[in-house]
């Protein structure tokens, strides 16, 4: 009896130990296929938010080509005739003559609008000289009146990725636009530096900041700090906001592994 | 008095190895006690009742008087708390039902079969069999829920393997208690000590369990900060 016993249970443990083996060999399985899977999601959302951003770069830069090329063209030549007109009015009515200036000095603005709005749409610094210029042209068109914007960067910035470059451009554009109008900032710092492997860009102002969390909450505002995680995020970018109300803000954005290709001298603002 | 438990130990000493992982695992649990969760707390009450048991079972032997009855609340204590553990710690409501069937059904025939001189028949052989199914509720739930990340640092499947290995270690034994320890021209200390063998591997792997407990928690609460 006692050998029929122990084969039984010599069966049985082996039974059990292949049972324990099998699970923790099948866990361990499903978890890496589960990890597989997550990643591949991630970079499908990644590769998703890539391509709908790129989607909206096309987007405007059509819209600004069809706004210089068309109605840009449509204007300046409803501008001669309107030159045309007067010459023709000019002797005859002088009430004509008036509401032919008044009319001359709307399509003039008309036209400088439509030129901004072009220009804005599609950074043509950032693409012909570079993040550090587009910057100082970012900075220097938001300065008006009470408003003080300035570009600090370090002396060496590397020539990074024309999709990292415009991502940066676009995060501090949306960051300054959101200092002047929402906190009422009256000095802005637009900071760009570069350490070894990543670089920093921050954007501090002495506005009256706001409660990060209530606008998270809020699915109706803080598009465009959304905007900026997921435009962070396709880049690998981290994004910290030091805000509070009552104060002045300060967001750091960082992007490691930027791959520079060339370093280039750049003066200090 | 004291002559009669050195003789105990020299004549038994594989069942007081199996003794000392037991009062080693309680030892760990207490130690580890601000790290416990409910399931480990039961686990803790466990090894502590049986603990107590085998102190009175120690006591009866060595004056010589049958502790047989001890085996059958030892069987009791585990199926109870074990029961209790397991429903604690799967989830699914359906495994509850079944834990709680199975511990209806050992209760019954705990009542019917129940012996104060004799190791009881069927009974211990209905608790390891439940005990191997509760394993399989556990395991089955580990790989529905996958919450678990690292398996092998998880302790309750530590816990469990330990539970699977005692269990169908001593099923035969107590299976067919009729041919093996209820046999008055068998060899009783033989299966008795082959059953303590596997106690001692139980009460080990608890004690390593309740390490492992606090091990994962503490790397829960640094992967939190």
């Amino acid at each position: 009896m006692k050998l029929y016993i122990a084969v039984g249970t010599a069966v049985l443990l082996v039974m059990a130990i292949f049972i324990i083996v099998f699970v923790a060999y099948y866990q361990q399985k499903q978890i890496r296929q589960q990890l597989a899977l997550k990643e591949l999601q991630e970079k499908y959302r990644k590769e998703l938010m890539a391509a709908t951003l790129q989607a909206q770069e096309h987007e405007r830069r059509r819209i600004a080509q069809d706004l210089h090329d068309e109605i840009g063209t449509m204007l300046s030549v409803t501008k001669l005739s309107l030159n045309q007109l007067g010459r023709t009015v000019e002797h005859n009515d002088p009430g004509s003559t008036m509401l032919v200036q008044k009319t001359r000095s709307l399509l003039d603005e008309t036209i400088s609008n439509v030129r901004r709005i072009s220009r804005d749409l599609v950074p043509t610094t950032l693409e012909r000289f570079g993040l550090v210029s587009a910057l100082e042209e970012l900075a220097e068109k938001a300065s008006h009146g009470e408003v003080h914007v300035e570009l600090s960067c370090s002396e060496k910035i590397p020539v990074l990725a024309p999709h990292l470059n415009l991502t940066l451009y676009r995060i501090a554009q949306e960051l300054t636009n959101n200092a002047i109008k929402h906190a009422n900032a009256s000095n802005i710092v637009i900071d760009l530096h570069c350490r070894p492997g990543e670089v920093l860009l921050s954007v501090v102002d002495d506005g009256h900041g706001f409660d990060l969390d209530e606008i998270l909450k809020d699915k109706r505002r803080g598009l465009g700090l959304r905007n900026i995680e997921s435009r962070l995020s396709v880049i690998d970018g981290h994004v910290t906001f030091d805000v509070a109300r009552g104060r002045g803000s300060r967001i750091i954005i960082q992007v490691k592994n930027p791959r520079p290709e060339v370093q280039v001298e750049v003066e200090t603002v | 008095m004291l002559e009669r438990f050195i003789q105990l130990i020299t004549d038994f000493p594989l069942w007081f190895i199996s003794d000392l992982f037991l009062l080693l695992a309680v030892a760990a649990g207490l130690v580890n006690l601000s790290f416990l969760n409910k399931p480990f707390y039961w686990l803790l009450i466990l090894i502590s009742l049986t603990l107590s048991i085998e102190l009175a079972m120690t006591i009866y032997a060595a004056y010589r008087q049958n502790n047989h009855y001890l085996i059958n609340l030892t069987s009791l204590v585990e199926m109870v708390c074990l029961a209790i553990v397991y429903a604690k710690e799967i989830r699914s409501p359906r495994s509850r039902m079944i834990i709680y069937g199975l511990g209806l059904i050992y209760l019954i025939a705990f009542l019917i079969n129940f012996e104060w001189t004799r190791i009881a028949d069927y009974m211990i052989g209905i608790q390891r069999i439940s005990m191997i199914i509760f394993v399989f509720l556990h395991f089955q739930s580990l790989l529905v829920s996958m919450r678990v990340t690292n398996l092998f640092s998880h302790a309750m499947f530590w816990v469990s393997a330990g539970v699977l290995i005692y269990a169908t270690g001593t099923l035969f034994v107590f299976l067919f208690v009729n041919k093996t320890l209820r046999d008055p021209s068998g060899d009783f200390t033989w299966y008795m000590i082959f059953t303590q063998s596997f106690s001692g591997f139980f009460y080990f792997v608890i004690a390593l369990s309740f390490w492992l407990r606090r091990r994962e928690v503490r790397m829960v609460e640094h992967s939190g900060l």
